[in-house]
């Protein structure tokens, strides 16, 4: 293909890579975003305890100026609350109104996207999870190599890599905590039994953090701010990527801009963008030749769908939402009671866990983390003493704490669709697969007995069901297949409705394996744009 | 009750009381902690109702007061203001230069630890039933008194 321009709407992990390798290819890219711009960091180099003696303010800091941090007593489970210096990439949810009936999504205006506040997991599906996609293995194995390399992901070849296919680009793991490490040793004496009596496989995580300096980012140094935003830029978010992006003489970045619909000419084919501005929402058009949709699952068929809309293209409604749904499960180490809480350690996923299913779409996928630098008032209030019991009580169960991060897989349905009314609003619907609560409750029975025989006990009634929504691992609505019609995708993920559009995010994912999507994202963006580009 | 020094004294009559009477200096000193603590009573949840009103009161007796008021709560009543401005004094302390208080462990070992969650819950036990006793009825009086107000009408 000749050198061409190409529009991507949003920074997120798809679009990033998406303009990476479209500029690799030789393509000029103008990148449209809202684009709100993340706070500096505060002192790099200070540790999670060092803020709290070093800033003028750290209370102000830590719980926020409007105390959006401190988590008073409720009779709802809130174990965390979101640190304000994150707060920039929620605020604004998505710019647009909308209605949640069994789904509460989470939606980002900022640069770089939602993305600016994952936790990092990086895990590929496997052969087996991508049955029922148009595309396979070797599609996408390449992909994840780049990826690999290009953002650099700590793990191992251990005994997850049984649901985790190798790539290149691995580095090797963080250091593990006190914590985690007991919990790995003692997995190390009883996996034969683990595996063969509950199909339960531990190793490292998969985590896009840097265990080695490279140019212009460093390594892990363990300050445990991973929550707070690491300061050093050891983990990967995609504003890192924008940054290096922006140095490239052939790509524009134009902030400020919300992609409302796409407009087409006489043949169908898209010829402008129409955006709304600042505040004041003034319109513009943006003529195209070619737009890459990556504005994130929902947002781009917000896009679609004001756009079809438009055209009087029938009625405006997308169905076949997916979503990991999570659930959180404390558990404490017994072997850890009492023990001093490590000054220094990587805050996110140190270890993972796999539940092995019927098939590789059953497969539950576990992330565990022994978060020890997250606000403790939360946790010490849940206990079911007074206050000063529960703070005394806390503080021999502090390096004992841990939770397993469930995810459970999900595929398209019809009921579960997203609907423009005539105000404009979008209605987000969304009903559990029947069969969910017992699925649920057989892998949490494995779960507590596995735990057990790591040494760790789960408190019982204090596991978490979180809503739909809150996996924010959007997908769907779009999906790509070999032979579809309206509101598909093809394999290479171009829209059969739009012949000059292509759906660079997990808009055309056509099921969702319970593994964090953030990869597989990164990797079919990077695949289409090859594929478009070349 | 938001007289700002009023407030200010309760934030270190309840710091310590949490955390220890080795903050006392420190929580009395930590003059932006305290602005923070009397700043976030001017905000909508800082509002109680009656029962809210009389628990702080119970509260306000000295430490036996506290203990049957905190027990109480923790029990019957998981959202009383009370509880939130505990929470609260938490927040603040293990956000600020005092942090490493709540980061240390009281128990040097497991059994130490697992002896001083018995005696803990047994003390529990104990004062809740006192508080039960203390308490209950005048939180069923607080139930009860706007139904008497509006029989009363």
């Amino acid at each position: 293909m000749s050198r061409g321009h190409i529009h991507v709407v949003g920074s997120g992990p798809s679009g990033v890579h998406f303009a990476r390798i479209a500029l690799a290819r030789g393509q000029r890219v103008t990148m449209l975003d809202v684009g709100r711009d993340k706070p500096a960091s505060q002192r790099p180099d200070a540790g999670f305890g060092g803020l709290k003696r070093e800033l003028d303010d750290p209370s102000r800091w830590f719980l926020g100026e409007d105390f959006s941090s401190f988590i008073p007593p409720s009779n709802d489970r809130v174990y965390y609350g979101f640190p304000p210096s994150k707060s920039y990439v929620f605020e604004g949810q998505g710019g647009f109104p909308w209605r949640g009936s069994g789904f509460a999504p989470l939606l980002s205006l900022a640069a770089g996207g939602l993305a600016e506040a994952w936790t990092g997991g990086c895990y590929a599906y496997n052969e087996g999870e991508l049955e029922g996609w148009p595309i396979g293995w070797d599609d996408l194995a390449p992909w994840y190599d780049d990826v690999a390399r290009e953002i650099g992901i700590v793990g191992a070849d251990d005994d997850l890599s049984h649901h985790y296919p190798l790539h290149d680009g691995l580095l090797p793991p963080l250091e593990l905590d006190p914590n985690a490490r007991d919990i790995a040793a003692r997995y190390a004496r009883k996996r034969e039994q683990l595996i063969a009596r509950y199909g339960v496989r531990l190793g490292y995580s998969r985590v896009a953090v840097l265990s080695q300096d490279r140019p212009g980012r460093s390594a892990c140094d363990y300050l445990g701010r991973c929550l707070w935003g690491c300061p050093r830029g050891s983990l990967w978010v995609p504003s890192l990527m924008l940054d290096e992006l922006r140095r490239h003489p052939d790509f524009e970045y134009v902030p400020d801009h919300m992609v409302e619909r796409l407009l087409t000419n006489d043949a169908g084919a898209v010829q402008a963008l129409e955006v709304s501005r600042g505040q004041s929402g003034a319109r513009e058009r943006i003529a195209v030749e070619r737009v890459a949709l990556a504005a994130g699952t929902i947002a781009s068929a917000r896009i679609l769908m004001r756009s079809l809309a438009a055209e009087g293209a029938g009625p405006p409604a997308l169905d076949g939402l997916m979503d990991n749904r999570q659930l959180l499960m404390p558990f404490v180490n017994l072997h850890q009671l009492a023990k001093p809480v490590p000054e220094k350690s990587y805050q996110y996923h140190q270890l993972a866990l796999g539940l092995e299913g019927e098939s590789a779409f059953d497969y539950v996928h576990v992330q565990l983390t022994t978060l020890t630098t997250a606000l403790i008032h939360p946790l010490v209030q849940s206990l079911p003493l007074g206050l000063r019991g529960s703070l005394r009580t806390f503080r021999d169960l502090h390096a004992a704490l841990g939770m397993l991060v469930v995810n459970f897989s999900d595929l398209p349905r019809a009921e579960n669709r997203l609907q423009l009314d005539d105000e404009g609003h979008l209605n987000i619907h969304y009903e559990p697969a029947a069969g969910e609560a017992g699925r649920i409750e057989r892998s949490l029975s494995v779960f507590r007995k596995v735990l057990l025989r790591l040494g760790c006990v789960a408190p019982p009634n204090m596991t978490w069901l979180r809503e739909m929504g809150a996996g924010v691992h959007y997908a769907g609505l779009v999906r790509m297949s070999e032979d579809g019609g309206a509101l598909t995708a093809t394999p290479e993920c171009a829209s059969r409705d739009f012949p000059n559009v292509l759906l660079a995010d997990g808009i055309t994912f056509p099921t969702l394996p319970a593994k964090n999507l953030t990869f597989t994202l990164m990797a079919n963006a990077s695949r289409i744009a090859d594929l478009h580009c070349a | 009750m938001n007289d700002p020094d009023a407030l200010r004294e309760e934030f270190t009559r309840f710091g310590v009381w949490l955390a220890g009477n080795q903050l006392a200096a420190t929580l009395a000193r930590s003059e932006l902690a305290a602005a923070h603590y009397a700043r976030w009573h001017t905000r909508p949840e800082a509002r109680g109702d009656r029962f809210d009103r009389a628990l702080l009161r119970i509260a306000a007796l000295g430490r036996p007061g506290l203990v049957l008021a905190d027990a109480y709560a923790a029990r019957f009543r998981r959202t009383a203001l009370l509880r939130r401005k505990l929470a609260l004094a938490i927040a603040l302390i293990e956000t600020g230069p005092a942090h490493e208080v709540l980061e240390t462990a009281i128990s040097s070992s497991a059994a130490g630890f697992y002896t001083r969650t018995l005696a803990r819950g047994a003390l529990a036990i104990g004062v809740g039933i006192l508080a039960a006793l203390a308490i209950g009825p005048i939180h069923l009086a607080c139930r009860l008194a706007p139904a008497r107000d509006e029989s009363a009408r």
